[in-house]
C-alpha cells in the first residue's frame, strides 16, 4: 500500500511530462502540415474565364513570278488581304501574395541559394 | 568556528558561480553536439534523403517546420511564464498540489527548450536562406533580420539558464535563485519582439491574438502579484493580550 500512494505522485508527473512533451511535438508537426496546406491553398491555381483576343492581321497578297528560274515574291500595298486571328489564352496560374512584414529600413542583400516566391 | 565562518560565504559564493557557468558551458556544448550529429546524419549520409523520400518531405518542408515550432515553442514558454506566475501569486494554491504545479511549470518551460530546439535546427536545413550553425547560436550574425534573431538566440540561451536553475536551486540559495528567475521576465519580452519582427505569420489574426492574449495576461498577473507582494508579506493583524491590536512592520 505504501510504495502504491508513494508510486502515484511519480506515475502523475511522469504522464504530464509524457503529455507535455507528446502534445508539443504533436502540435508542431500538425502545424507543419497546416501551414503546408494553407501555403498550397494560397498559392491554389485560380480559374478564370479564358482569354479570347481578337488580332487583326494583314496579310499581304503574293504574285509568284518565274524569273530566271528562280522565284521571286511581289507584295503590293494595295493587295493586302484583312483576316483576324483568335487567341485563346488559358487561365494563368495566379501567384498568392506572400505574408511577409515590409522591412522598416533596407534589407542587405542576402545570400540566395534558390529564389521562392513564398516569402 | 570563526576561520570557518568567514571562508564559507565566499567559497559559496565562488561555488554558485561554477555551478553557474558550469550549467551554461554544459548546455552550450551539449546542444551543439546534438544539432552537430543531427545535421551531419541527415545531410552526411543517405538517412536524410531516405526520410525524406519516406515522409514526403519537400523543400519547403523545413520552413514550415520552423514556422511551426516556433509557434508552438512560443505558445510553451507563455505558458509557462503565466503558469509561474499564477503559482508565485498562489492562485491556483487550493487547487492544484504544489508539487504537480512546480513540476507543470518546470516541464513546459524544458518542453519550450525542446520545440525551440527544432525550430533552430530545421532552420539549417531551409531552401530559401543559407544558414550555417554558427549564425543560429551567435547572435545578430544570421542572413535574415539579425537583429530580431539575435534577440530570439539570446532569449533561447537565457531560458536555457533559468530552466537550468530549477535543478540547481539549492546550490545557489534562494535569494540568487530568484534573482536568476526574474530574467523570465527578459525571456518573455525578448522572445516575443523576436515572434512579432521576425516571424513570418505574425500578422495573421491566429497570431496577434496569441501575442496579445498571453502579453497582457502576463501583464495583468505580474501586477497582482506586485499588489499582492506586500500583503502576504505582513503577518495578519490580531490582537494583542492587553485588548489591544498588534502593530505590523
Amino acid at each position: 500500500m505504501t510504495n502504491r500512494s508513494n508510486s502515484r505522485p511519480g506515475q502523475q508527473l511522469g504522464a504530464l511530462k509524457l503529455a507535455v512533451a507528446g502534445g508539443s511535438l504533436a502540435a508542431a508537426l500538425l502545424g507543419t502540415q497546416l501551414v503546408a496546406r494553407q501555403e498550397m491553398a494560397n498559392t491554389a491555381v485560380s480559374t478564370p474565364e479564358p482569354i479570347v483576343i481578337t488580332v487583326p492581321i494583314h496579310l499581304p497578297a503574293m504574285q509568284q513570278t518565274a524569273v530566271g528560274g528562280e522565284t521571286a515574291v511581289n507584295t503590293t500595298a494595295s493587295s493586302r488581304q484583312t483576316a483576324q486571328l483568335s487567341l485563346n489564352l488559358p487561365p494563368i496560374p495566379q501567384a498568392a501574395v506572400p505574408q511577409i512584414n515590409a522591412p522598416s529600413a533596407p534589407v542587405q542583400a542576402a545570400p540566395i541559394t534558390q529564389t521562392q516566391s513564398s516569402r | 568556528m570563526a576561520s570557518a565562518s568567514e571562508t564559507t560565504p565566499s567559497t559559496t559564493q565562488t561555488g554558485r558561480l561554477l555551478v553557474l557557468f558550469g550549467s551554461l558551458a554544459f548546455g552550450f556544448i551539449g546542444g551543439l553536439i546534438v544539432l552537430g550529429i543531427g545535421w551531419l546524419l541527415l545531410t552526411v549520409t543517405p538517412l536524410g534523403a531516405f526520410l525524406g523520400g519516406a515522409l514526403g518531405i519537400t523543400t519547403k518542408t523545413a520552413w514550415h517546420l520552423t514556422r511551426a515550432s516556433g509557434t508552438v515553442a512560443y505558445m510553451l514558454l507563455a505558458a509557462s511564464t503565466i503558469w509561474g506566475l499564477l503559482l508565485s501569486s498562489k492562485i491556483i494554491k487550493e487547487t492544484v498540489s504544489p508539487v504537480l504545479a512546480l513540476a507543470m511549470h518546470n516541464v513546459l518551460s524544458w518542453a519550450a527548450i525542446g520545440i525551440t530546439g527544432i525550430h533552430v535546427f530545421a532552420l539549417l536545413f531551409d531552401s530559401y536562406y543559407t544558414y550555417r550553425l554558427a549564425d543560429l547560436v551567435i547572435p545578430f550574425i544570421g542572413p535574415y533580420r539579425p537583429e530580431w534573431v539575435g534577440l530570439g538566440i539570446i532569449g533561447m540561451y537565457l531560458m536555457l539558464l533559468t530552466s537550468l536553475s530549477f535543478s540547481w536551486r539549492k546550490q545557489l540559495g534562494q535569494k540568487w535563485w530568484r534573482r536568476l528567475h526574474y530574467l523570465t521576465f527578459a525571456v518573455y519580452l525578448m522572445v516575443t519582439a523576436h515572434g512579432v519582427m521576425a516571424g513570418t505569420d505574425s500578422g495573421t489574426p491566429g497570431m496577434k491574438a496569441l501575442y496579445w492574449g498571453s502579453g497582457l495576461l502576463v501583464l495583468l498577473l505580474t501586477n497582482y502579484r506586485l499588489l499582492t507582494l506586500g500583503q502576504r508579506g505582513r503577518p495578519a493583524a490580531r490582537p494583542a493580550r492587553n485588548g489591544r491590536p498588534a502593530q505590523n512592520g
